[in-house]
């Protein structure tokens, strides 16, 4: 008679999966919530310092841009012309950009532009003028002291 | 159930501990747009930030500093004993920030002889990269 043993099957063993998955998702929306989708460009800047060289070349009369607080509002104004937009400044920049073409090394330009703030202009103003400076192709571009408070 | 909530909450501390410390140097400010901003590299270490709030507060890498004096101070201090011409400072100015504080930052570079300011913006419409 042959004997056969009835083996009990083992069985098989089971991993839950359901804890792991929770934590991963808890993990995953919390990146989601804490990483910063933004990314910021920058207006590069030369303030005046370090430089000791003469220019080669006598400098133009630099372009002086004024923003001032009128009642709630804020005026620009570029060489003494006002301008009601940021796309007006640029057109008046270009064209002063036009008489003085741009060198090909930025820091020999001959043409320098100094924004002016007053005191209160929301520093949007001042970033706006700046950009505008950039798209008109001028990049030796000063911030006056002027309205700076103390 | 207990264990897993337990593990859970104990990450969630974790990471929050880890990540304030992570973005000390960038305090929460609303950027002006620009059209014609170059791409800011990624926060290199070297690289410092300062930040001026909407209120005018002027805070750099997580120093609070009062007026433009502290702001040159704590510069002086962050850049010394590297070369003048390598070290380049991020401005990053609220868009509401009155330009009587806001400027006192820039007057603050100029102050600790640093000329490479870089003036964070927020890319608007049109030909921004």
């Amino acid at each position: 008679m042959k004997l056969t043993r009835q083996r009990q099957k083992a069985p098989s063993p089971q991993l839950n999966m359901t804890p792991m998955i929770d934590c991963v998702f808890q993990l995953l929306i919390f990146f989601l919530c804490t990483s910063s989708f933004m990314t910021e460009n920058h207006l590069v800047t030369q303030l005046p310092a370090a430089s000791k060289e003469k220019p080669a070349q006598e400098p133009l009369p630099p372009v002086r841009i004024v923003v001032s607080r009128v009642g709630e509002g804020v005026m620009m104004t570029c060489d003494d012309q006002a301008c009601a937009t940021f796309d007006g400044l640029v057109e008046k920049l270009k064209a002063r950009r036009a008489i003085a073409p741009a060198p090909a090394d930025r820091d020999k330009d001959r043409l320098h532009v100094i924004i002016e703030g007053q005191a209160g202009v929301p520093f949007a103003y001042m970033a706006g003028a700046l950009d505008a400076c950039h798209q008109a192709d001028l990049y030796s571009v000063a911030f006056s002291p002027k309205g700076i408070g103390q | 159930m207990t264990p897993m909530i337990d593990v859970i909450f104990q990450l969630l501390i974790f990471f929050m501990c880890v990540s304030s410390f992570t973005r000390v140097a960038v305090e929460n400010v609303t950027l002006p747009d620009a059209k014609k901003g170059e791409p800011g590299e990624d926060f290199k270490p070297g690289r410092i930030i300062v930040n001026v709030t909407k209120e005018g507060r002027m805070v750099v890498m997580g120093d609070a500093c009062g007026d433009r004096a502290a702001l040159a101070a704590a510069l002086k201090r962050r850049t010394e004993g590297q070369p003048i011409e390598t070290i380049s400072v991020v401005v990053r100015v609220d868009r509401d920030c009155p330009w009587d504080r806001a400027g006192l930052a820039l007057l603050a570079c100029k102050d600790s002889q640093i000329s490479r300011v870089r003036v964070a913006v927020m890319p608007a419409g049109g030909d921004a990269p």
